[in-house]
C-alpha cells in the first residue's frame, strides 16, 4: 500500500513540475522574442515597458522601443503563439478523434476553403478585413460540403469523412489555382502567393480582433473535451458502447477545430506541417493520454511557431514565408527524433 | 437485472433475413453461451442486443422494460460490452484505458476523479491485472489485453456483460484464466453475461444456458445441458461428436470430442 501512495506522489510531482515547464518556457519565450529583432531592445528596458502597460501608473513618453515593442512585436507575437497553439491543439484532437496520427488539422478541407477566400478577398479588394472574412467564411463553407457529402441516414462513418473532406480540398485547391490564373501577375498574384505562403508581417491589434477570440474559443473548447477525445479515439462502436454521443462529440470537436484553422488561415495564411508533428513530439514527451497530450502541444505549439517567425523576421531582410521555415527548420528536427525513437511513441 | 430479447430479428439492407424469432432471457448472476459455426450472425445478434445495432423485429427489455426507453448512457450503465480485441492505435496506459469505461458517468466536458480511478483500480484488482496498471496497452500480450477490456466493462459498473468471443485468439491457459475470471464475476458479483464463443466444452463449463444458432434461421435456447447435445452438434455444427463425462477429484465434468464431419 504504502509503496502505491508514494508512486502515485511521485507521479504529482513530475506532473507539477512538467506543467510549470509548460507554462515557464511559452512565457521565457514570449519575452525573449519582444527583446529580438533588428532593432534590439535589451531585457529591462522591454520588461519596464511591458510593465508600465500592464499597470499604468504614471504616462511614459512614446520612445522608439516603446513603438517598437507595443505597436510592432506584441501584436504579432500574439499572434504567431496563439496561431501555433491553436493548430498543434487541433492536430492532437483530430488525429485523436480520427485515430490516426497521420490526420492534420487540414484533412477536412477548411484550411484550402479558407485560402480561396482569402485568394478571392485579395482579388477584388485587398482590405484585410475582407480577405478575413472571406477566408472564415469559405473554411466553414468547405467543412458543411464536406459533412454534406459524408453524413448518411445513420452517422457518419470516418472514413466517409476524410474521403470528403479530400473531395473538398481538391475542389477549392482548384478554385485558388482558378483565382491565381485570373489575377494580375504584376501585383495580385504575387500578393496571394506571397500571402498563402504564410506569413505574420504587419500584424496590428485591429487585425486581430476577429481571428484571436475564435482561435481561444476554439482551443478553449478543445481543452475542455480533451478526455473525451480518449474516448473518441477509440473504434466507434466501443465509443458508442461506453454510452456516449460519438456523433455529437465529433462534431463538437470538429467544429471547435474548424474555428481555430479558419481563422489562423484568416489571419496569416496557410502555416502547414505544425498541425501534423507537433502532436507526435508532445506523444514523444507526455504519451498519448490527450488530457496531458493537448496542453501539452498547446505549448509546445506556441513556442515553435514563435520561433519560425523570430527566424522569418530576422534572419534577412526580407521575410521568409512560414511554411517554408516550419519545414524546413522542423523536417531535419522531426526526422532527428524519428530516427533516435523508431516512431514509438503513439 | 434481467436482461430478454424477445423476437429478435435481423435482416441486412437488401432483405435478405440472417435469424429471426430469437428469444432468451438471462437472470442475475447467470451465464449465457452463445454457440454456432461462422456467419450465423452471432456478433450481429450480440450488437443488436444492445442496441449498437438495430432490431428488424423485436425488442430487448431490461427489467421488462424496453431498451429504448432507456436514455443511452443508462442503457451503457447496466450493460458492459466488450468487443474483440482489435487493438488501439495509441498506446494508453492499462489504467488510462479501462478508465474509459467511467465514460458513461461523465459529462462532454467532465474528467473522471479520484472516484472513478478507484473503480477502475478495483475492476484491474476483480479481473487480476492490476499489476498491469502503469503498463502501455503495446506492451502486454493478447491475453493480458482481454482482460483489460473486460475490466474497462466492469469500470462502467454494469449488471450485465456482454462479450465477444472473449477466448478465441488466446492460448490454452488464458482461455482458463477468462473463463474463470467470467465465472467469479457472475458468481461472486452477481453481473449475469452473456458471451459469444466457439468452443461447445467452454459453453459446458461455464453456462447455465445456452443459445445454439445454425443456418437456415434455426435456433434453439434453453439450459447449457440441455442444448449442448450429441444430436444439436451434428445438427448446428455438422460434426459428429462425442460428450464425454468423466470425474475430476469428485465433480463430474464434462468434454466435447470432435470425432468426423
Amino acid at each position: 500500500m504504502q509503496r502505491t501512495s508514494l508512486r502515485t506522489n511521485d507521479i504529482k510531482k513530475i506532473n507539477k513540475l512538467g506543467m510549470l515547464v509548460l507554462i515557464l518556457v511559452p512565457l521565457i519565450g514570449f519575452f525573449i522574442s519582444l527583446c529580438l529583432g533588428r532593432y534590439w531592445v535589451d531585457p529591462g528596458t522591454a520588461f519596464n515597458i511591458l510593465m508600465t502597460h500592464l499597470f499604468p501608473t504614471d504616462v511614459l513618453g512614446t520612445s522608439i522601443e516603446e513603438s517598437v515593442i507595443m505597436q510592432i512585436r506584441l501584436p504579432r507575437i500574439i499572434l504567431a503563439m496563439l496561431v501555433g497553439a491553436g493548430l498543434a491543439v487541433s492536430g492532437a484532437a483530430f488525429q485523436g478523434l480520427f485515430g490516426n496520427p497521420l490526420v492534420s488539422p487540414h484533412i477536412l478541407g477548411v484550411s484550402a476553403g479558407a485560402g480561396f477566400g482569402a485568394a478571392l478577398g485579395i482579388l477584388i479588394s485587398g482590405k484585410v478585413l475582407y480577405v478575413q472574412v472571406l477566408a472564415i467564411g469559405f473554411g466553414t463553407l468547405a467543412v458543411i460540403i464536406t459533412y454534406m457529402i459524408s453524413r448518411q441516414k445513420t452517422g457518419t462513418p470516418l472514413f466517409m469523412l476524410v474521403l470528403s473532406g479530400v473531395i473538398t480540398g481538391a475542389f477549392f485547391t482548384a478554385l485558388i489555382s482558378l483565382i491565381k490564373y485570373v489575377a494580375d501577375p504584376e501585383e495580385v498574384l504575387p500578393a496571394i502567393v506571397y500571402w498563402l505562403m504564410g506569413s505574420m508581417a504587419g500584424a496590428s491589434y485591429d487585425d486581430l480582433l476577429i481571428g484571436v477570440p475564435m482561435i481561444l474559443v476554439g482551443i478553449i473548447a478543445l481543452l475542455l473535451m480533451r478526455w473525451r477525445i480518449n474516448v473518441l479515439s477509440l473504434n466507434e462502436e466501443e465509443a458508442q458502447s461506453l454510452g456516449i454521443n460519438v456523433q455529437r462529440s465529433r462534431w463538437l470537436v470538429i467544429m471547435a477545430s474548424t474555428l481555430i484553422t479558419s481563422a489562423a488561415v484568416s489571419l496569416c495564411g496557410i502555416v502547414g506541417w505544425i498541425g501534423l508533428v507537433i502532436p507526435h513530439i508532445g506523444r514523444m514527451l507526455v504519451g498519448p493520454d490527450h488530457r496531458i497530450l493537448l496542453p501539452t502541444s498547446c505549448s509546445i505549439g506556441a513556442v515553435y511557431l514563435l520561433v519560425i517567425d523570430n527566424i522569418a523576421r530576422t534572419a534577412t531582410a526580407a521575410e521568409i514565408p512560414l511554411s517554408i521555415l516550419t519545414a524546413i527548420v522542423g523536417a531535419p528536427f522531426f526526422a532527428y527524433l524519428l530516427r533516435k525513437t523508431g516512431g514509438k511513441w503513439s | 437485472m434481467r436482461l430478454e430479447v424477445k423476437n429478435g430479428e435481423f435482416a441486412y439492407e437488401n432483405g435478405k433475413i440472417l435469424f429471426d424469432k430469437v428469444c432468451f432471457a438471462v437472470e442475475k448472476g447467470e451465464i449465457l453461451t452463445i454457440l454456432g459455426p461462422n456467419g450465423v450472425g452471432k456478433t450481429t445478434l450480440l450488437k443488436c442486443t444492445t442496441s449498437l445495432l438495430r432490431w428488424k423485429k423485436g425488442i430487448t427489455l431490461i427489467d421488462h422494460r424496453p431498451l429504448e426507453e432507456l436514455k443511452t448512457s443508462d442503457v451503457w450503465k447496466k450493460i458492459g460490452y466488450v468487443p474483440q480485441n482489435r487493438g488501439t492505435v495509441f498506446s494508453y496506459t492499462v489504467l488510462d484505458m479501462v478508465l474509459l469505461g467511467r465514460a458513461p458517468y461523465l459529462s462532454l466536458l467532465a474528467m473522471p476523479g479520484k472516484r472513478d480511478v478507484k473503480i477502475a483500480r478495483d475492476a484491474l484488482e476483480t479481473v487480476g491485472a492490476a499489476y498491469l496498471e502503469e503498463k502501455r496497452c503495446s506492451e502486454i500480450s493478447g491475453g493480458e489485453m482481454q482482460m483489460v477490456l473486460i475490466a474497462r466493462a466492469l469500470a462502467s459498473e454494469p449488471q450485465t456483460l456482454i462479450l465477444d468471443e472473449p477466448e478465441s485468439h488466446l492460448d490454452f491457459k488464458n482461455q482458463l484464466l477468462i473463463l474463470e475470471v467470467l465465472q467469479k464475476i457472475a458468481r461472486e458479483k452477481e453481473i449475469s453475461c452473456i458471451i459469444n464463443t466457439h468452443f461447445p466444452t467452454h459453453a459446458l463449463q461455464i453456462s447455465d444456458k445456452t443459445l445454439m444458432l445454425g443456418k437456415d434461421r434455426r435456433h434453439v435456447f434453453g439450459p447449457t445441458s440441455k442444448v449442448i447435445t450429441e444430436d444439436n452438434l451434428k445438427k448446428y455444427f455438422d460434426v459428429n461428436v462425442k460428450i464425454v463425462p468423466f470425474d475430476n477429484e469428485g465433480t463430474i465434468m464434462k468434454t466435447v470430442v470432435p470425432l468426423a464431419s
